[in-house]
């Protein structure tokens, strides 16, 4: 490098155009003041522990995320933060100059069982859907017949491979772990895309209100749990005598 | 049996408390209503939660059950002498319990299982308890079942009543 290669670069370090060097300037300035900033903590982010200023909002349970300039905060992740989980449910894609990100606090830990056999758990959060109504459905056929559950709530949850798998076909037990009873509900608005972009992002479901079956376990709020792990003391079954029996009648058990 | 039980309507407590013997003491029904995952559940317990003597599931149901329900209607006085009760029995489950582990519908067992016990019983008013329907039954959401209608004969009232005649009415 000669003598002129050195001056231009020298000029250049601190941007090739004006507007250059008032981003590297701001740059520079937020990674001087935010590490002293109160609002700057230490917080784990899908696992890593990461610096971030987590600013607070006239809704409690909202925070704003800001990270240093060059670092991202991906829409979806979990973060542990005063002993509490948070999902970041927005991100500000303009992160020209730093990133910033909307985290809300996840109140559930939501556990189900995959069409592969695994336990999946992922915190999420859940918010009433019917704040005015009663919460029961009185049967059609008579006024004064039986009445369900008809509890409809609202659950926002990071998108991944298993979140994504969710369809109408789930059911879920959601309900304080040390509540005596406990609800079930069967996911009836499988909608994926309201809070996705790129792959990473929040889905918003809706639920809604079902029986729990003899096949949940209540215990661990896992729904049809003993269909994939059979109780120890299993469930009877016909002998295989009595199996020889019905198919001898000619007959064959269909159903 | 005394006089004043053939002026009332002793028929709705007795016929009904008959049923829910019938019911309750028989194994398979038992059976049936209880869980396919629980141990047997003592028939005692069962009464006003799955099975009602009235058609009501009073208690919003957040568990999926087997609930059988009962009726007893005046369905016609014929005459002074006789009525002709019916006996309506409403046998439902939730759809996760529909389908037996060992094959077959709950339902259908179970309204088979109660016609057997109680279908040509004598222990229901004067003669034979007779079955007059089955048909479909849905009452809610996930619910499906059957409703059984029996017949019966029994007495109306004793002739003459001896109940008190004004003493304005003129007499012969």
């Amino acid at each position: 490098m000669d003598v002129w290669d050195s001056y231009k670069s020298r000029l250049d370090a601190k941007g090739t155009t004006l507007r250059d060097a008032r981003l590297q300037r701001e740059q520079r300035y937020i990674n001087r003041k935010l590490p002293s900033s109160l609002s700057y903590h230490t917080v784990v982010v899908d696992g890593v522990a990461r610096q971030l200023a987590v600013i607070n909002s006239d809704n409690l349970d909202i925070k704003t995320l800001c990270a240093l300039p060059g670092e991202d905060i991906l829409n979806g992740a979990l973060v542990e933060w005063q002993d509490n989980r948070w999902l970041v449910i927005g991100e500000d894609v303009n992160n020209e100059i730093y990133k910033k990100a909307v985290m809300q606090q996840c109140n559930y830990l939501l556990r189900w069982i995959a069409s592969d056999g695994t336990i999946v758990e992922r915190w999420c959060i859940i918010s009433d859907g019917t704040k005015y109504l009663t919460g029961e459905t009185i049967s059609s056929y008579n006024d004064n017949g039986m009445s369900l559950g008809d509890t409809r709530i609202s659950m926002m949850i990071a998108r991944d491979s298993y979140t994504v798998q969710l369809n109408r076909n789930n059911r879920f037990l959601i309900d304080d772990y040390n509540s005596p009873t406990v609800l079930a509900y069967r996911l009836t608005k499988p909608f994926k895309l309201g809070g996705v972009y790129n792959g990473h992002g929040v889905m918003s479901f809706v639920l809604t209100e079902v029986n729990t079956e003899d096949d949940d376990n209540l215990e661990l709020h896992i729904a049809d749990y003993y269909k994939y792990f059979p109780r120890s003391s299993s469930t009877p079954e016909s002998s295989e005598a009595e199996q020889e029996q019905s198919l001898s009648d000619g007959k064959k058990v269909w159903f | 049996m005394s006089r004043e039980a053939f002026l009332g309507l002793d028929e709705l407590f007795d016929y009904k408390n008959q049923l829910m013997e019938d019911i309750l003491t028989n194994e398979k029904i038992i059976s049936l209503l209880s869980g396919d995952a629980q141990s047997q559940t003592s028939a005692d317990s069962l009464v006003y939660t799955q099975v009602f003597p009235f058609e009501y599931v009073p208690d919003v149901t957040e568990q999926a059950k087997t609930f059988i329900c009962c009726e007893v209607d005046i369905r016609e006085v014929t005459d002074k002498t006789f009525l002709d009760p019916a006996i309506y029995i409403w046998v439902f489950t939730h759809k996760s319990k529909i389908r037996l582990p060992e094959g077959g519908v709950r339902t259908d067992k179970l309204a088979a299982e109660i016609t057997s016990v109680i279908n040509g019983s004598r222990m229901y008013g004067l003669g034979e308890l007779n079955l007059y329907s089955v048909k479909r039954f849905s009452p809610i959401t996930d619910y499906q079942g059957r409703t059984l209608t029996f017949y019966a004969k029994d007495f109306n009232r004793l002739s003459p009543t001896n109940k008190p005649i004004p003493a304005n009415r003129k007499r012969g």
